[in-house]
């Protein structure tokens, strides 16, 4: 097996507050494969965000990497020098970022904001060679060229989107994170994200790390999904395994409320779904306050992983004993 | 759920909603955007109908045209037999207290200043219902009834120390608190976590259950009103192109627009289940002449038929209605 393009590793990171520090991210571990591409699930407030600008050293001033190690092609991007970084950052390691709407200069054609990003981080390229490759960026992600002298105004909310993306491939990345990039955007425009962003990442093969609270949405378009609670990856693995046999109580329940199109509809009415804003405990599992399955063995600690296929682990003291 | 079909409690006939921008004093006109065009709909007695499209589609203005925020330029509207435009002040008073409305944004539809006991008793206070001790027992129930419990503990809390899906259901509660007949969601969970989402849908679901209240859900998720909805109606561009109970149309989808809203919807894994690919790549230009408003983004359409005029909502059967000309 080859080594894994970015290799993450016991993160855990921290916010400064008036009574000490509080963990968002608390020792987590994943791999993300060249071409593969990992879905971070969980619900707004789980550290999904935290982990994405932890990794591109972005985080607020008031945040602190607790520990841990990110080995990205052999470097570690907890300890490199802000100046790598600066490297690193757009050219290697780029992000799409939530609010779509908001990431663009209203001001500037977004043909000069997509050659600005180029140019930034290559500013060896020719004048030519930055119009010819916007262009093609424009071509990748499906938008006329004949729009490029346009303004961000004059484009509707999906497309603002996909400049987006195209900026963030701008300088051939290796690894993209996106955060919810297709959150508030309706179906269909959700679906050609969806379809411009498996397409780039297949074409250019590319690693990608998926950041949503949309359960359906990552798994149409990731290999691998993690699953988040409360700063902690609760569960890891292949995307069937974790759709099919989901082995954690938070999983089975985050896919049990998953509405699917069915012809008979689904009782709404009996379907288990306790209360998720349960408070984040002190010691023990992260998950217990809201589990039926929560034993005092829960309250003592937080579980080990377990592993329950060679792709497949769930951190939970009771994997593999219910039925 | 067909045993609750009754007659209709709100109908909509021929509803058209133009909105202008750009006219300048001197007359000079400014564009036109017709966000409605003609729309003919009935919600029945204690359905829950669900109204699907896209963002701009106007499923908005149909629940502002509804509520009185807006007026229709043409068409009527009727709710409980009475045309609901130019009502008089009692009996729009009235009319306002039987109707009421959940926003999509929990974050902008609560004032920030009121504590929720003020947001809750707001409509007690504007419509002169109660005394002191009974608001704030009504309240309290409304609270509970929006499964916020213990409602004590929330009473004087403001909206900032709430989570979203908390917000949504204060704002629901102040819906509920005039105990209306009539119940406008519109995009209620969009802002909202998936599983939160769930258990929204849940309440409202428990809602009618409970309180027989008829409910307009706006959605732009077919998962959503699947489960959620007894008929659906399915919008796009301001005109209805498919209406039907949920299970028909959403399952067994006549309309190519319903269908490519069928094919964008997320499948877990693979992209190849999409069956109907009904949407084109690349966009035809749009004819000058009156035509099927989908023609510029549908592989089926027929030339010279769907270019030249636009086609009517046609009867299939069992109440299932399309407007194309395929049907």
């Amino acid at each position: 097996m080859t080594a894994a393009l970015l290799e993450v590793d016991n993160l855990s990171i921290g916010y400064r507050t008036a009574s000490g520090i509080n963990l968002a991210v608390d020792g987590v571990s994943f791999q993300v494969e060249r071409g593969g591409s990992l879905g971070l699930v969980g619900e707004s407030g789980c550290g999904k965000t935290t982990i994405g600008m932890g990794l591109m050293r972005l985080l607020a001033s008031n945040a602190r990497i607790v520990s841990g190690q990110a080995r990205f092609d052999g470097e570690d991007l907890i300890t490199v020098s802000e100046k790598r970084m600066r490297q690193i950052r757009w050219r290697r390691i780029s992000m799409i970022f939530q609010a779509a709407m908001n990431a663009l200069n209203p001001v500037h054609r977004v043909e000069d904001q997509i050659a600005e990003a180029i140019i930034t981080h290559e500013p060896d390229l020719s004048r030519h060679a930055v119009a010819h490759r916007s262009r093609s960026l424009f071509d990748l992600v499906n938008i006329p060229e004949s729009r490029l002298r346009d303004y961000p105004h004059q484009f509707s909310g999906g497309m603002r989107q996909r400049v987006i993306i195209a900026m963030a491939l701008a300088c051939n990345p290796s690894l993209i994170i996106a955060d919810e990039p297709t959150t508030a955007l309706d179906v269909i425009v959700q679906n050609q994200i969806l379809s411009a962003i498996g397409t780039f990442q297949k074409e250019m093969n590319i690693g990608m790390i998926f950041i949503s609270h949309d359960l359906a949405v990552v798994a149409d378009v990731c290999t691998h999904i993690g699953v988040m609670h409360a700063g902690s990856l609760v569960e890891y693995g292949l995307r069937q395994e974790v759709m099919d046999c989901p082995g954690h109580p938070y999983t089975r329940m985050l896919v049990g409320s998953l509405l699917t199109l069915s012809d008979e509809p689904a009782d709404l009415a009996s379907l288990a779904c306790p209360p998720l804003n349960g408070p984040a405990m002190a010691g023990g599992c992260p998950v217990q306050a809201i589990c039926q399955n929560a034993t005092a063995a829960c309250q003592r600690g937080q579980a080990d992983w377990v592993a329950l296929s060679r792709t497949h682990r769930v951190r939970c003291q009771h994997a593999g004993e219910q039925s | 759920m067909n045993t609750r079909v009754s007659s209709p409690i709100l109908s909509m006939i021929d509803v058209t909603k133009v909105y202008r921008s750009g006219a300048s004093l001197l007359g000079t006109s400014g564009s036109r955007v017709v966000a409605l065009d003609r729309i003919s709909l009935e919600i029945n007695a204690g359905e829950i109908f669900g109204l699907v499209g896209e963002s701009g589609s106007g499923k908005t203005t149909v629940s502002r045209l509804i509520v009185g925020l807006e007026t229709p330029d043409e068409g009527r509207i009727r709710f409980e037999e009475k045309d609901i435009v130019g009502l008089k002040r009692r009996a729009k008073r009235a009319f306002t207290r039987q109707v009421q409305v959940i926003f999509q944004d929990p974050y902008q539809s609560l004032n920030a200043h009121l504590s929720i006991f003020d947001t809750v008793c707001e409509p007690l206070v504007i419509h002169g219902i109660g005394d002191r001790a009974s608001r704030r027992t009504r309240v309290c129930e409304a609270l509970e009834t929006a499964e916020l419990t213990p409602p004590e503990v929330y009473l004087n809390r403001y909206p900032h120390q709430l989570s979203g899906g908390q917000r949504q259901r204060v704002a629901i509660a102040r819906a509920m608190v005039l105990e209306p007949r009539f119940l406008i969601a519109d995009e209620p969970t969009s802002m909202l976590d998936a599983s939160i989402s769930f258990q929204i849908f849940r309440l409202l679901h428990r809602l009618r259950e409970t309180f027989g209240v008829t409910m307009l859900f706006i959605t732009h998720s077919l998962a959503a009103a699947r489960n959620l909805c007894d008929r659906v109606g399915v919008i796009y561009r301001g005109r209805l192109v498919e209406l039907g109970t949920a299970r028909e149309t959403i399952m067994h989808p006549r309309h190519p627009y319903t269908k490519a809203l069928l094919d964008a919807h997320p499948r877990f894994g693979g992209r190849n289940h999409h069956g109907f690919d009904t949407l084109l790549d690349v966009e035809r230009p749009r004819p000058e002449t009156d035509h099927c408003l989908f023609y510029p983004r549908c592989r089926l359409a027929v030339e010279n038929t769907c270019n030249l005029q636009s086609p009517k909502l046609k009867k299939l059967d069992a109440g299932h209605r399309v407007s194309c000309f395929l049907f």
